[in-house]
C-alpha cells in the first residue's frame, strides 16, 4: 500500500508542475540566418531568413525551398524579435541559426548590446559563426535570400573554409564572449561586402576591434594569416604568396607547416615587445624549380624573411594605429608581468607596446617534387 | 451434486480387483470402447481396448493371432508386445487405456489384467522449424510426441549422463511432461527448484507450454520472458550442454529451457555454426537493434517535440516540410503508425502463405504511402516505424521481440510528454527492472549485472570455441586452447 501511494506521488508530481516545455517542429518557422542593424533612431532592427522547404502534392517527391525574408524593429533585440514573431504564423524561433551578421553601425557600437539577447536564448547555437558587414546586415541578407536559395548554409560554409586556410580566426558565438570579457586580448571577426561586380557576397578580410567595437578597419586575408602564425593558431593549412623580385615575374607560394615563436617582454620607455618568428615551410608552388640545391635554398630563406619581417612589421604598425590586441600582448602582461601591467593598464593599454616583429624562414621541403 | 459423483468415481476407482463392468462405467461406457473375447487353450480372455488410440494392425498381428494360436497358459512368452505390465488397479488399468494400452484379462478366480502397448502412433514426420528459422543449422524441429522428442535431443545429445524424469500432470485430463537435464553440468539447485515447482502445479489442465510457463516462473508482473521456448532441438541440446534444464510437454512441439538470462534470447545456433567473427557482428547487430527497436520512435517523438535543435539543418527542412501537413501531434502519430502496423502483424499470421504476399503488399506499400500522402502520417514518422517493426523482426526469439513492443508505448509517452528526460527516465526503469529479475535464482541481467567479464565470451561476442571455459561440478574450469589446437604447437615445431 505505501509503496503504491509513493509510486503514485512520484507519478503525478512532475505533472503538476504545469509546465511544458513541448515545441512543436511542424509550429516553428526555423531561422537560417540572421542580422542585425541600428537605425539613426537608436532602434534595433533584425533581419531574418526563414527557410521553407514544400514537398508538392502533385508531382510527388518535389521539393521546392522558399526564403521567406522578415525583418522586425524594437528598441531591443528582444523587442524586434518580438516584432517578428507576432509578424509570422508560428514561432519564430532563432535557435538554428548558424550564423548571426552585425551591420556596420551595430558593429561600431558595443556589440555586446546585441549579443546579450543572444546568450540569454539557452537554445541558440553557441556555434555559429558571426560576422561584421561594411554596410548594413539588411542589404546583405536581401541579397542572399535572393541568389543563394538552393545552397544549404552559404555563409557558414563560406566563413568555415576561410578558417580552414588560415584565412580569419576561428571565432564562434561561445568563444567570443571569452574575447569581449578579457581586458588584454582582442579579436578580428570576418569583414563581408557585396561585391557588385560579380553579384555575391565575399569576405574582404578580417575586421579588427577594440573592446567591443568595430574599429573601421580591416586586415587583408594575406596580412590575417601572418597574423594568425603570430598567434600560433592556424590551422593546418596556412599557403602564402610572396613576389620575391619586383621586376622579374617571379613569386613563390608556400605552406606554413609549424611555427615556433619567441616572446621578449621588456619595459624600457615604453613595453618593448620583442617577437620572433620560426616557420617551418614547404614549398608549393616555385617554376624556376633547382630546389636541390642548397644554394637556393638558403636564397629562399633569406629572401622570405626578409620579406616576411617586413610585412610584418606594416602588420603591427597597422594593429597599433587601431589599438587592436589581437595578439593578446596584455593578456601576456597580466600572466607574466604585473607588475608593467599595473603600470600601463587601462582601456588604451595598446599605446605603450611597442612591437618589434622578426621573422626567420625555414625551408624544410621542396613539396613532393624537388 | 458434481462433487459428489466425483467422490463415488473416486472410491471405485480405488478398488483393489479389476472390473470390466467397473471399468466401462467409469468411461462412462463411451462407445469407442471395445472388448473382445477370445477362447484358447480352454481359456477366456478378455480384450479391452480404446479403438480410437489402438493401432489395429498391431492389436490383430501381435495380440489377437498369438492369443489364439497359443499353446500353453504362459502368456508373457507368446505375446509380441514390447512392453508388457500388470495393472492391480481399475485406476492404473483406466489410466493404461486411456494411454493407448490394451487390457488382457485372463477370466478365472483372480481376475489378472495386463496392459500392453498397442499404442498408434500419428506422429507427423520430423520436419523443418517453421519459427525459429537458421541458414546453417540442423533442418529438424521437435513435434508434438513426447518419446520423439526425447528421441531427437537424445540423438543430438548422446551423454550417459542425460537423465529424463517424467511427471504426469493435470487433475481432470493428464499431460506427461519430461525434466531433461544432464546431471555433471547442471547445478543441483536448480533441478531442485524445477522439480518443486513443477510439482506443485495443480492446473485441472495442462494444455500447452504456456501453462507451465505461467506456474513456474519467478516473475509475472513484467514484459520480459524468464524461460526460453524453443522448437529447435539443436538449440535446446547446446542449452542443456551449458548447464540448463529442459522440459518437453507431450503434446507441444515448443521446447522450455531454463533459466535463461536476458542474453540467451540473442544466441542463435547459427551463431556457433559461422566463424566467430561472423557469429559475434550479427550478436552485436541483434543487440543493436534491440535498443533501436526499444527507443527510436520514442527518440523521434523527442527530437520533433523537443529538441529540434539537434537535428541537422537539412534534415529540420525536409522533417518539418512533411510534419507541417500533419494535424495530428507526433505521439498520435505514431501511435496511429504503430498500431496499423500491428494489426498488419496479426492479420498476416492468420493468413494463407498465398494470399499473404499480395496483403503484404497491400497493407504494407500501398497503406503506408496512401496514409503520407493523405496527411495522416509524414515521411519522417513512417520511416522510424518500419525501422523499428525490422529491427524487431531480427530478433531471434518471438518472445523477446514481443517485449519491445509492449515496452515501446510507454516510452514513446515518456518521450511526449517529457521529452529526452522523459526517456531516460523509462530507460532507467527499465535497467532497473531487468537488474532485478531472476530466472530460478539466477540473475536475469548478467553478466552485466551482477559484472562478470569472463561471461562477456559468449554473450555480447562469441569467441571461438576453444576459448570458451567449461563450467561443470566435476571437471575443473580448464582451457581448450591447450587441448583443442595443440596442433598448432606442434607444425611450429617440425623443421622445414
Amino acid at each position: 500500500m505505501r509503496k503504491t501511494e509513493i509510486f503514485l506521488i512520484f507519478f503525478i508530481l512532475p505533472l503538476l508542475a504545469g509546465c511544458w516545455d513541448e515545441r512543436l517542429l511542424k509550429s516553428s518557422r526555423t531561422v537560417y540566418l540572421s542580422g542585425f542593424d541600428l537605425n539613426e533612431n537608436g532602434d534595433y532592427q533584425i533581419t531574418s531568413i526563414i527557410r521553407d522547404m514544400n514537398i508538392s502534392e502533385s508531382s510527388r517527391g518535389e521539393i521546392s525551398i522558399s526564403n521567406e525574408l522578415v525583418t522586425g524593429k524594437g528598441s531591443s533585440i528582444k523587442e524586434a524579435s518580438m516584432t517578428i514573431d507576432r509578424s509570422v504564423p508560428g514561432n519564430y524561433d532563432p535557435a538554428k541559426g548558424r550564423a548571426l551578421i552585425l551591420g556596420i553601425d551595430v558593429a561600431k557600437g558595443d556589440i555586446y548590446n546585441v549579443l546579450d539577447a543572444v546568450y540569454r536564448d539557452p537554445r541558440v547555437d553557441l556555434n555559429a559563426k558571426i560576422a561584421v558587414t561594411d554596410n548594413s546586415a539588411n542589404e546583405i541578407i536581401t541579397h542572399l535570400s535572393e541568389n543563394e536559395v538552393e545552397k544549404g548554409e552559404y555563409l557558414y560554409e563560406l566563413i568555415h573554409s576561410s578558417e580552414m586556410h588560415s584565412k580569419l580566426q576561428e571565432i564562434t558565438l561561445r568563444s567570443i564572449r571569452t574575447y569581449l570579457f578579457d581586458e588584454g586580448k582582442d579579436f578580428m571577426l570576418p569583414y563581408l561586402s557585396k561585391d557588385e561586380e560579380n553579384n555575391e557576397v565575399k569576405i574582404n578580410g578580417a575586421a579588427l576591434f577594440h573592446d567591443h567595437s568595430f574599429t573601421g578597419q580591416f586586415l587583408s586575408p594575406d596580412e590575417s594569416t601572418l597574423l594568425l602564425l603570430f598567434m600560433e593558431t592556424q590551422s593546418k593549412k596556412a599557403i602564402l604568396t610572396e613576389k620575391l623580385d619586383k621586376k622579374a615575374d617571379e613569386s613563390v607560394s608556400y605552406n606554413v607547416k609549424s611555427v615556433s615563436r619567441k616572446l621578449k617582454l621588456e619595459k624600457e620607455e615604453k613595453v618593448h615587445a620583442d617577437i620572433m618568428l620560426q616557420l617551418e615551410v614547404e614549398i608549393v608552388d616555385y617554376p624556376p624549380n633547382h630546389l636541390d640545391k642548397q644554394e637556393m635554398i638558403n636564397f629562399l630563406e633569406n629572401r622570405l624573411s626578409e620579406i616576411l619581417t617586413e610585412k610584418a612589421d606594416a602588420l603591427f604598425k597597422k594593429l597599433a594605429a587601431n589599438q587592436s590586441d589581437v595578439l593578446g600582448l596584455g593578456r601576456e602582461l597580466i600572466a607574466f608581468h604585473p607588475s608593467i601591467w599595473k603600470e600601463i593598464k587601462g582601456a588604451n593599454y595598446y599605446e605603450h607596446i611597442l612591437v618589434n616583429p622578426k621573422v626567420k624562414v625555414n625551408v624544410r621541403s621542396s613539396g613532393i617534387i624537388l | 451434486m458434481r462433487l459428489k459423483r466425483n467422490k463415488s468415481k473416486k472410491s471405485l476407482i480405488n478398488q483393489a480387483n479389476l472390473s470390466i463392468e467397473n471399468i466401462k462405467s467409469q468411461l462412462n461406457h463411451t462407445s469407442d470402447l471395445k472388448d473382445r473375447e477370445i477362447h484358447s487353450n480352454n481359456q477366456i480372455y478378455i480384450i479391452l481396448y480404446i479403438n480410437s488410440l489402438v493401432d489395429q494392425e498391431k492389436l490383430e498381428s501381435k495380440i489377437i493371432k498369438p492369443l489364439t494360436k497359443m499353446e500353453n497358459n504362459n502368456i508373457l512368452n507368446e505375446l509380441y508386445s514390447q512392453e508388457i505390465s500388470t495393472a492391480r488397479s481399475n485406476k492404473i488399468a483406466i489410466n493404461g487405456l486411456l494411454d493407448g494400452y490394451c487390457l488382457l484379462i485372463k477370466k478365472g478366480r483372480n481376475s489378472e489384467g495386463f496392459l500392453l502397448k498397442t499404442t498408434a502412433s500419428t506422429d507427423r514426420e520430423v520436419s523443418e522449424p517453421k519459427i525459429e528459422k537458421t541458414i546453417l543449422g540442423a533442418k529438424v524441429g521437435f513435434v508434438e510426441s513426447l518419446d520423439k522428442n526425447i528421441f531427437l535431443l537424445r540423438t543430438v545429445t548422446k551423454s550417459p549422463d542425460f537423465t529424463v524424469k517424467t511427471y504426469t500432470l493435470g487433475s481432470s485430463t493428464t499431460t506427461n511432461v519430461s525434466l531433461i537435464y544432464l546431471d555433471h553440468v547442471t547445478d543441483p539447485e536448480i533441478i531442485k527448484k524445477v522439480e518443486q515447482r513443477i510439482k506443485s502445479i495443480t492446473l485441472d489442465s495442462i494444455q500447452s507450454a504456456g501453462d507451465i510457463q505461467d506456474c513456474i516462473e519467478d516473475h509475472t508482473v513484467t514484459p520480459f520472458p524468464q524461460l526460453l521456448l524453443t522448437e529447435r532441438p539443436d538449440r535446446a541440446s547446446a542449452n542443456l550442454k551449458d548447464g540448463s534444464v529442459a522440459l518437453i510437454i507431450d503434446g507441444s512441439p515448443t521446447v522450455i529451457i531454463l533459466p535463461a538470462t536476458f542474453m540467451t534470447f540473442f544466441q542463435t545456433p547459427d551463431d556457433y555454426i559461422t566463424r566467430w567473427w561472423l557469429g559475434s557482428f550479427f550478436r552485436f547487430i541483434r543487440l543493436f537493434s534491440y535498443i533501436i527497436a526499444l527507443i527510436l520512435p520514442a527518440l523521434y517523438i523527442a527530437f520533433v517535440s523537443f529538441h529540434y535543435e539537434v537535428i541537422p539543418l537539412e534534415l529540420v527542412y525536409s522533417l518539418q516540410s512533411s510534419l507541417s501537413y500533419v494535424p495530428f501531434r507526433p505521439f498520435i502519430e505514431l501511435m496511429i503508425m504503430q498500431l496499423s502496423l500491428e494489426l498488419l502483424r496479426e492479420a498476416s499470421i492468420r493468413l494463407p502463405p498465398s494470399v499473404a504476399a499480395t496483403f503484404g503488399i497491400v497493407g504494407g506499400l500501398v497503406v503506408g504511402t496512401a496514409m503520407v500522402e493523405a496527411g495522416i502520417v509524414s515521411y519522417g514518422g513512417l520511416i522510424v516505424v518500419a525501422i523499428t517493426s525490422v529491427s524487431s523482426f531480427v530478433q531471434p526469439n518471438l518472445e523477446m521481440s514481443s517485449s519491445i513492443r509492449i515496452l515501446g508505448f510507454p516510452l514513446m509517452l515518456l518521450a511526449a510528454t517529457f521529452g529526452f528526460f522523459g526517456i531516460v527516465i523509462g530507460v532507467l526503469c527499465v535497467l532497473i527492472h531487468l537488474s532485478r529479475l531472476t530466472s530460478f535464482g539466477v540473475p536475469y541481467f548478467s553478466p552485466f549485472v551482477p559484472l562478470n567479464i569472463k561471461d562477456f565470451k559468449d554473450t555480447i561476442i562469441r569467441v571461438p570455441s576453444w576459448m570458451i571455459y567449461k563450467h561443470s561440478k566435476n571437471s575443473p574450469h580448464y582451457k581448450q586452447e591447450k587441448r583443442s589446437r595443440k596442433w598448432k604447437l606442434d607444425e611450429s615445431e617440425e623443421p622445414y
